[in-house]
């Protein structure tokens, strides 16, 4: 144990030393003008809230997050990304947004799940997400919003969570491709509000998806 | 009057009821030894034509209804006894050994006259005679069955020394079809399922209230709900009366689920303002809204974390996380710090259980957990470590809610396009459908009457 705590204490010299960005008692912060998070001084764990560090003027948006340096080296393709609230700044209000139409319907094809599932393992849909972040790259004025759904056979309130679960993991897939944060929005309506009315494994498989609303700057 | 000389009587007058009520909750010390001990009701009189016989055979029933929920053990009608409490002497109507005799250790009797309820409360294991104050009926319907619970919760409270549900209030999401669009507000009615009645109209999609109360200054307490009002789902705050509330928390992204602490000092929700179905608690000052900044509590790049539930001492919070594969409630402490905490698992002998409600005694945890098939009430015991199935039956029940006694549950079924509230005593085998009504009544939970008028 002694051991340890040595290597630890000389871990955290060396740090301190060369100045990594990296250090172990930061936290995340979020960025207002971007996607992207800076770092900045964090109390020590056995801090009580009171003496956590006032952000700036700007209350909208920021949280104190956890330390996850070691989830990021394991799951690098799950990196955290601000969000934008609809009807912020120049992000358009959320009755601005739409059902695709014209072109856009079969561009923006809803993503359907597999029962309990948040990510999607068909090629198909990696290539509509491909062809998604390509048009959204290619029209920085558009915006979607993705809403995630489930069917109506899983726990109503988890489902909530879970329908959140798979509207991010397809804006995550969409971050990837470049598209930018503020023309990705998410939301959950669990199994509150079905696609299809229906009770068979047909109507349930519908409801498992993530659905695109859009809005294109005119 | 003539009193029999083994029969002692203690004769009060207690003015349990002033003709108004006070604002203030009942609380009764809770003990459970004289759970099953049983209470005959004898028929109410009427002396006079001030209230229809209709009318008061309702308000009877209601009264009865009550006390059953309460837990109360209530006889069924009987000539004999009837015979017996005609006796206009107090020694015959209320022997103590005729009715220990027939083995009923509480008698309640009433009558109305000029439009005023007078009862008598027998008790033959404690040898007492008590005469309530005459209450005043309204002849409003509404009113005077609100009246009925809270003389239920009193007489059961009397009784049994412990308190009663019958004038709590139930808070809930009713969810609509209206043409293609799918529409949701908070309602509220009687532990009964009556007197139901909308609380907010923001002409969205509303869900999982959850009720605040008020401080110890009195007021009527506050209701915070999921809308979708902004077009994405946050946490509002209103006042009853108000039928639109305001925006909570100012964090980005969605929030979900919240959960606050007893002492009202902080405020647990599911966020994704990072990306991911997290697990965030806030301080929270009751008397201005939003305290502090959130500090996100649980996440994990591969999980989704729900329904937060808050220890009554507010030290801990449990919560649904799939993040070793189903849905399984955890523990973690609730501390404000940015480390990551290892949770506990509770729940470990279904694969998928969810919504979990603390006991405001801290000894149990409600949830729902598929069981054969069937996501059925289990209760999780904080001593033992137990886990124990509550209900039974083909219906999907979910989002159970504690009563301030923790004794009663409050849940929804889920079955395709019905969705009902259910009451359920736990220390009795009894499941009550409460709801009434027409659309989808889901998210309850529980609260006072009084806070509601």
């Amino acid at each position: 144990m002694y051991r340890l705590r040595l290597v630890q204490f000389s871990m955290c010299t060396l740090i301190m030393m060369f100045g990594c960005n990296r250090e172990a008692g930061n936290m995340w912060e979020e960025n207002q003008t971007g996607a992207q998070y800076k770092y900045r001084s964090a109390p020590s764990s056995k801090t009580s809230s009171a003496s956590f560090p006032v952000e700036g003027s700007d209350e909208e948006s920021t949280f104190f997050s956890l330390n996850e340096e070691d989830l990021q080296s394991q799951f690098s393709e799950f990196s955290i990304t601000s969000t934008h609230d609809l009807g912020e700044g120049e992000i358009p209000k959320a009755e601005e947004f739409h059902e695709p139409q014209g072109s856009l319907v079969s561009l923006l094809s809803p993503i359907f799940f597999a029962t309990d599932q948040y990510t999607v393992h068909c090629k198909e849909y990696f290539e509509t997400v491909h062809r998604i972040a390509a048009y959204l790259k290619s029209h920085p004025g558009t915006s979607l919003i993705i809403e995630g759904y489930c069917d109506e056979r899983g726990p109503e309130a988890y489902n909530l969570a879970l329908g959140m679960r798979r509207a991010n993991y397809v804006r995550s897939l969409l971050l990837k491709e470049g598209v930018s944060t503020i023309q990705l929005h998410t939301l959950s309506f669990g199994k509150e509000k079905p696609f299809a009315l229906g009770h068979t494994s047909e109507d349930w498989a519908k409801n498992r998806r993530a659905h695109f609303r859009v809005h294109c700057k005119s | 009057m003539k009193f029999s000389l083994t029969f002692l009587v203690y004769l009060y007058f207690v003015p349990l009821f002033s003709t108004s009520f006070p604002s203030s909750e009942i609380r009764i010390p809770l003990k459970t030894e004289k759970s099953l001990e049983s209470v005959y009701m004898g028929g109410w009189e009427r002396r006079d034509g001030s209230v229809d016989e209709k009318y008061l055979a309702e308000l009877e029933s209601i009264f009865s209804r009550d006390m059953t929920h309460n837990g109360a053990r209530v006889l069924p009608l009987h000539l004999e006894k009837e015979g017996v409490l005609k006796y206009s002497e107090v020694s015959k109507a209320f022997n103590l050994d005729t009715w220990k005799r027939w083995g009923v250790a509480h008698v309640i009797k009433g009558e109305v006259k000029e439009k005023k309820l007078s009862l008598t409360l027998f008790s033959s294991s404690q040898a007492s005679l008590k005469m309530l104050s005459s209450i005043e009926l309204s002849g409003a319907l509404r009113e005077d069955r609100r009246t009925m619970h809270r003389l239920a919760d009193t007489l059961y409270a009397t009784c049994y020394g412990q308190q009663g549900i019958a004038s709590a209030s139930i808070f809930y999401s009713l969810k609509k079809r209206e043409g293609d669009r799918w529409k949701a507000e908070i309602w509220v009615c009687d532990a009964d399922g009556a007197n139901n009645r909308q609380l907010t109209y923001e002409d969205s999609y509303s869900v999982t209230p959850v009720y605040l109360p008020p401080n110890s200054s009195g007021g009527r307490g506050r209701l915070l709900y999921v809308s979708y009002k902004l077009g994405q789902s946050k946490i509002f705050i209103s006042s009853f009366g108000e039928k639109k509330g305001k925006k909570l928390i100012p964090l980005r992204g969605n929030q979900l689920l919240p959960a606050i602490s007893l002492q009202k000092d902080k405020i647990a929700f599911i966020s994704d303002v990072a990306g991911r179905a997290d697990l965030f608690m806030q301080r929270f000052n009751a008397e201005e809204g939003e305290g502090s900044k959130p500090v996100r509590l649980v996440s994990y790049p591969c999980s989704t974390q729900a329904s937060p539930t808050f220890s009554p001492d507010g030290s801990k919070i449990a919560f649904v996380s799939d993040k070793d594969g189903t849905p399984r409630i955890y523990l973690i402490p609730a501390l404000w710090v940015p480390d990551r905490i290892t949770p506990r698992l509770l729940t470990k002998t279904n694969r998928e259980n969810t919504c979990p409600s603390w006991s405001p005694n801290g000894e149990k945890l409600a949830y729902s957990a598929k069981t054969k098939g069937v996501r059925q009430i289990w209760i999780y015991d904080f001593k033992t470590e137990e886990e124990k199935q509550l209900t039974e039956g083909p219906e999907n029940k979910e989002n159970p809610s504690w009563a301030f006694n923790s004794k009663h549950l409050v849940f929804n079924s889920t079955d395709g396009d019905v969705s009902e509230l259910y009451l359920l005593n736990v220390e009795q085998p009894i499941v009550k459908k409460i709801s009434q009504g027409t659309g989808i009544k889901h998210y309850p939970v529980w609260g006072y009457i009084q806070t509601i008028h």
